[in-house]
């Protein structure tokens, strides 16, 4: 049973050690960054020295803290999920995809994070299978939807214009791809619209297992590799609840905890367990960290999984 | 009036933290994972020594990884571990130099903890602050 809990996180936030002498020194200090914020003076190396301490303001500095949030959160991409889904087996099927004609019609802004996050995966899953044309149209989606969520500066015509000079490198299709995503990802984070990179993430995710379990229910004999992989998402659904929730202080994202809750009740029967790990040294020099996971499923359980992602996957990409 | 610029004060510090360390990491960092196809999430933070941090992070099997931590010179060797959830370590860098990145493959799909400290240092009257990020590179292959 997955639980929906706060994520492992012990990062203390610089706003706890920062010591502060006198409130009026707070205030000259903030003077100070709005200063330097207009005047484009934001300096590399981000390196800041701060030598200064009493006991009064450090109830100031705790109270600070409140705005601190936790940001270290890992779950795997829509790229990762694409790759395996092909070396698991699958076929490529562009009838799966979110339509590129839909691109016009996302208007709010949850429409367009979701299906920027849906897209970004339909954009991995066609270009790890080698459509490249296709990729360009899924990118031109994407590039669209990164402009109606305001985050042009983050993802400029240059991309699209690398893609083309790139079409026929799979690698470089996919570093362009990720660059792009990971440029989105930290200009949200850098501007507070985490619950904005939350959507984009959730709904990629989503998106991907459901490719995953799309392909599987379309075949008489899925691989089962395939199958397993599909299981195994069970194990990075913790991840994503706790960077859900961890970006969900106004309640903006309760729909998708919602929806996540759903695709856990789907995985409940799904049993996954570890062996012990161990630790060797590959003759490559690459470390080798051994442990099988076994995983129990079934058909019906296979079956449930898919209804459930699909209903939820609807819910995001309909006009 | 006290509380609001508090807030304002911790937003915009925020807000310029993760500038400067998306900076960093575009500056420093990608060399490291050459050969790799880099992450698409963003995982910077500013720390002071003495400073810890934690995350977990699911890494998928037969896949070749390169787990990076990298951090501010200023901020000196960084130590980083990973631990199972019986809290077994994994791979510790203190054991190989405090070397940023760590290169693996899993025969299964796992999560582990990532552990992450900053040392302490000696002089107490500077209190350099400086960027960790930890980015992840992945090897796709057919």
């Amino acid at each position: 049973m997955i639980q929906f809990r706060k994520p492992k996180f012990v990062y203390t936030p610089y706003f706890k050690l920062m010591k502060i002498r006198t409130f009026p020194i707070l205030i000259a200090l903030f003077s100070l960054t709005l200063w330097s914020c207009n005047d484009g003076a934001v300096s590399d190396e981000s390196i800041t020295n701060s030598e200064i301490s009493t006991e009064e303001t450090n109830k100031v500095s705790e109270e600070a803290t409140t705005k601190v949030k936790e940001i270290l959160h890992s779950v795997p991409s829509p790229l990762d999920m694409a790759a395996i889904l092909k070396k698991s087996g699958a076929r490529y099927d562009a009838n799966f995809l979110n339509k590129v004609r839909n691109v016009n019609e996302y208007s709010s802004a949850r429409q367009q994070a979701l299906n920027l996050g849906i897209y970004g995966a339909d954009l991995s899953y066609a270009s790890i299978f080698n459509q490249n044309q296709e990729s360009i149209l899924y990118l031109s989606c994407t590039k669209k939807l990164a402009d109606g969520l305001g985050l042009s500066k983050a993802f400029n015509d240059e991309v699209i214009e690398r893609m083309e000079m790139n079409v026929d490198n799979r690698d470089s299709l996919l570093t362009i791809i990720s660059d792009t995503y990971y440029n989105l990802d930290s200009y949200l984070k850098e501007n507070d619209r985490d619950h904005i990179s939350a959507m984009i993430i959730a709904a990629g995710w989503i998106e991907g297992l459901y490719l995953g379990t799309q392909i599987a229910n379309s075949s008489e004999l899925p691989s089962p590799k395939l199958i397993e992989r599909i299981a195994e998402q069970k194990i990075s659904l913790n991840n994503l609840v706790a960077l859900v929730m961890s970006y969900n202080e106004s309640g903006r994202l309760d729909f998708i905890l919602d929806d996540l809750q759903k695709i856990e009740d789907a995985y409940g029967s799904i049993s996954i367990n570890e062996a012990k790990n161990t630790v060797s040294e590959g003759e490559d020099g690459v470390t080798q960290i051994g442990g099988k996971t076994e995983i129990v499923i079934s058909d019906q359980d296979l079956k449930t999984l898919t209804q459930a992602v699909s209903e939820i996957r609807q819910g995001y990409v309909q006009l | 009036m006290k509380k609001l610029l508090i807030i304002l004060f911790a937003a915009v510090q925020t807000s310029l933290a993760m500038g400067q360390c998306r900076t960093f990491v575009k500056n420093n960092c990608g060399d490291a994972l050459e050969g790799f196809i880099p992450g698409e999430s963003f995982n910077a933070v500013k720390l002071f020594p003495g400073d810890a941090a934690e995350v977990e992070m699911t890494f998928y099997s037969e896949v070749d990884y390169r787990l990076l931590v990298c951090s501010h010179e200023v901020l000196g060797d960084v130590n980083f571990q990973l631990v199972d959830k019986d809290g077994e370590v994994i791979y510790d860098n203190a054991n190989r130099e405090y070397s940023e990145f760590f290169d693996f493959r899993l025969e299964g799909t796992r999560t582990f903890g990532l552990k992450i400290k900053v040392p302490e240092q000696d002089d107490s009257s500077i209190n350099p602050q400086g960027c960790v990020a930890i980015l992840l590179g992945r090897k796709i292959k057919d």
